[in-house]
Formats: C-alpha cells, sequence, structure tokens
C-alpha cells in the first residue's frame, strides 16, 4: 500500500496587504492510500490551509509563499493544475454554502461530472447513487439553498462521492450540525473508507475523529504537535490537550 | 424579493419557454401600442397574478408602486398637456410589465428559467452566470436578514450603511470561496 499524500517540509505563510502570516512550518506528514487520516488542532493552527495544500489550491489560488512539496501519489501536486487534482482529490469545504450554487440538488452534484464530458447516462447513475448514499435521493430536484444545515453539508458530500476520486478531504464537516447529524456524516465517510477511499479529515472536536480515524495529527501553531494511530495517541492527547471524552 | 414560488396554477404548468416568448411579445407590443392600449398590461397581469396563486411580499409591492411612481412622475414633468392622463397610463404600462416580469419568476422554477432562456439562444456562459446569480439571491437575501437582526439586537435603528457593509463583505467573501470550490470541482472559463 502506497502513499496517498505525502508532505514534506511545507511552510505556507499568507501575504496580506503587504504583510506576511505564517500558518504552517516545516510540516511533513504522510497518508496511506485507503488509510482514514483526521487533522486536528485549535481554530487558526493551520488545518484548513494544510488541506487546501493537498490539491494545489495553496499556493496556486491562495496568495502566499510556499515551500516544501506535496505528492499525491507519488507526483509532485505543483506541477499539475487544481482542474487536473480534481480528478484524483475531491474536496469539501467546511460551510457547504461555499461551494453550494446550482439551482437543484441534482445539478450541484452532476457539475463536476459534466465538466468531465460524461455521458448523460453515467451522470444520471452517479447523481442518483450519491444522492442516496447520503440520504437525499428523494431531494434531487429541491434548491438546495431550502436545505437545512446538515442536509446541505450531505450534498456537498455527496458532490465528493460522484466525483469518484480515490482521495477524498473535508474540512470540519460537522462544524455546525448537530450530533445526530455529525454521526451520519462519519458513518458515511466511514463507509467510503471501507470501499477503499482515502479519507481525510480536518475536526477540531476530537470525539468523532478518535472514533473512526486510523491516524491522528494534531496541528498546534503551523507545526505537528502530535501524529501517530490513535493507540499511541490516546494518552498524549488527554494529557497534553486535555481531551477527556475520548473512550 | 420575487423569487419563485412552488404551485399548480396553469401559469405554473405552462412551458417556460412559451411564457418567456409571451413576456416579450406582449411587453414590445405595448411599447409600441398608444399608451390606451399599453395600460391594459395592468389589468391583465393582476388577472395572471390572481389566477397563478402566487401573491408576491410587501417589498415587492412597494417597488412596484415606486417605480409606477416614478413612471406617473416622468409624464407629469415632460408633457405640457393631459400630463396626469398620460401618467396614470405610463404608471398602469410600466407596473404591468413589473408584475408580468414578476409572473415569469414566480411561477417558473429557476432550472426552467435558465434552460428555456439557453433554448432561446442564451450563451452557456452567459446561462452560468444567471444560476450563480439566481441561487445567490436568496442566500443574500437571509443573510441580509441576519444582519438587520443583528443589528436591531444591538439596539441600531434601519440604516443602509451598516446593512450595506457586512452583506457586501459576505458577498464578496463567497465570490471568493466559490471560485475556489468550482475549479477544486475541475471548473475552468475555457471549459463552457
Amino acid at each position: 500500500m502506497g502513499e496517498a499524500v505525502e508532505l514534506q517540509n511545507v511552510g505556507f505563510a499568507y501575504a496580506q496587504n503587504g504583510f506576511s502570516k505564517s500558518v504552517l512550518k516545516n510540516v511533513s506528514f504522510s497518508v496511506g492510500k485507503g488509510e482514514f487520516a483526521g487533522i486536528m488542532g485549535k481554530t487558526g493552527c493551520g488545518k484548513t490551509t494544510l488541506l487546501l495544500a493537498l490539491n494545489g489550491i495553496v499556493p496556486k489560488l491562495v496568495k502566499g509563499s510556499f515551500q516544501g512539496k506535496v505528492l499525491v501519489e507519488g507526483k509532485d501536486v505543483s506541477q499539475k493544475s487544481v482542474q487536473e487534482m480534481s480528478t484524483r482529490i475531491a474536496y469539501v469545504f467546511q460551510d457547504p454554502n461555499d461551494q453550494i450554487f446550482s439551482l437543484t440538488a441534482f445539478e450541484e452534484v452532476a457539475f463536476a461530472l459534466k465538466l468531465r464530458k460524461l455521458g448523460e447516462k453515467e451522470i444520471k447513475k452517479r447523481v442518483e447513487n450519491a444522492l442516496r448514499a447520503v440520504g437525499l435521493h428523494e431531494f434531487q430536484q429541491q434548491d438546495p439553498t431550502t436545505l437545512s444545515q446538515g442536509q446541505k453539508q450531505k450534498l456537498a458530500i455527496a458532490t465528493a462521492i460522484a466525483m469518484d476520486t480515490p482521495i477524498i478531504v473535508l474540512d470540519e464537516p460537522i462544524a455546525s450540525l448537530d450530533y445526530e447529524s455529525a454521526k451520519h456524516v462519519y458513518a458515511i465517510l466511514k463507509k467510503l473508507n471501507k470501499q477503499g477511499k482515502t479519507i481525510i479529515v480536518a475536526e477540531h472536536d476530537p470525539e468523532f475523529l478518535y472514533a473512526n480515524a486510523s491516524k491522528i495529527l494534531v496541528l498546534d501553531g503551523g507545526k505537528i504537535a502530535v501524529e501517530g494511530s490513535k493507540t499511541v495517541l490516546k494518552s498524549k492527547l488527554m494529557s497534553e490537550f486535555g481531551l477527556r471524552r475520548l473512550k | 424579493m420575487i423569487k419563485y414560488s412552488s404551485g399548480n396554477s396553469t401559469l405554473h404548468n405552462t412551458n417556460a419557454k412559451a411564457k418567456i416568448l409571451a413576456f416579450f411579445t406582449l411587453t414590445l407590443a405595448a411599447a409600441i401600442l398608444p399608451f390606451e392600449y399599453a395600460a391594459l398590461l395592468l389589468p391583465f397581469a393582476l388577472f395572471l397574478h390572481a389566477i397563478s396563486k402566487t401573491p408576491l411580499e410587501r417589498t415587492a409591492w412597494k417597488a412596484v408602486a415606486a417605480l409606477a411612481l416614478f413612471a406617473f412622475a416622468v409624464q407629469i414633468v415632460f408633457r405640457s398637456q393631459n400630463g396626469v392622463y398620460y401618467g396614470i397610463l405610463n404608471a398602469a404600462y410600466v407596473s404591468g410589465v413589473i408584475l408580468l416580469a414578476g409572473l415569469l419568476i414566480t411561477t417558473t422554477k429557476p432550472g426552467d428559467l435558465r434552460d428555456a432562456l439557453m433554448q432561446l439562444g442564451l450563451p452557456k456562459k452567459h446561462a452560468f452566470m444567471l444560476t450563480i446569480a439566481l441561487e445567490a439571491i436568496p442566500l443574500l437575501q437571509a443573510k441580509a436578514e441576519k444582519v438587520r437582526m443583528a443589528q436591531n439586537a444591538r439596539g441600531s435603528e434601519r440604516k443602509l450603511m451598516p446593512m450595506l457593509v457586512p452583506l457586501l463583505h459576505s458577498l464578496f467573501e463567497r465570490a471568493k470561496k466559490l471560485s475556489i470550490s468550482l475549479e477544486a470541482r475541475g471548473f475552468s472559463p475555457e471549459k463552457l
């Protein structure tokens, strides 16, 4: 089993009004193919930036100075466009309102597939399967803005499922969901992982990550503070980060 | 705000392309015909509104009234004779056109509207922009409501600038994040 994702000494500083704000400092880690990896840390520790670096959005679409190398399935991301990377990595944003723009749930999921020039039958099949997987099959023709926040998040996940990429990256997918919806989202992710997808999730709540991820790393101030399997991490997380809800 | 309202009236079930063509034919014909005939658009539009059973919100009626008043004032100012008479007819014509346009939007699903416009020759790129604009309207509306409540909760009265600044900020933020999310799904303008 090779590496799905590998970061080598990655550093990034946002360029803001002539100033530079460093968010990632010399980060190195890897996630194996088929692994379920979790990235934890406080707000502003660099989780989102790290995820955006995986498919090249950072630094290609976000201004700043970038160091190091990101490899996806052994290939240097800097040599590929963000569009090319969309066939390898599907990205689910923290707030689904930032990515949903279509007039129906069906169209939203079909968007990336149409760009790939897939046939109509194939698109219909993939969209229906993806919506069924997240429990939104009956909302196919509904305006996404009328869905609840939890349903919108599931719709965003359905777009990733339909893209059928080997790697799915999610930025705090349960940040604005209730407990039951959060449980459902993680059940979907676990199922996708069992189907062979590599799942990488950034999360500030350790409970779900600890229950589902096989590998966890904790970011603190743009650096990796702790990394390893959950068994190794348990005592460290509890003692160093005061996480008492882990079972 | 004028937006699609689901229903099962004859107008809801009429083909979107037919509705668009009827709208343009009627408004253009009324623009060519004398004012007396053009003013008939208003009772016709009110009749269609009644049978479509899609009541407009109070703010939409206010906007229609404001534009009708403006149309009335234009005739008063620029006509040397019978200004009031032509002002009333012009106000009726303008209100009729706006109400018909509103009717088109409130009885046609946004997706059907876009597809029909594309079938009538709207370029794909413009249809894509229209989709984003149509979807942004309810989001902006919801955001405006939240901003208004937040301002009220802090004791602020209704003022334009305190509303406008966070609204514009969120609009630009959404545009930035949406463009990133589109590219992450393989979008590039050349693909349209």
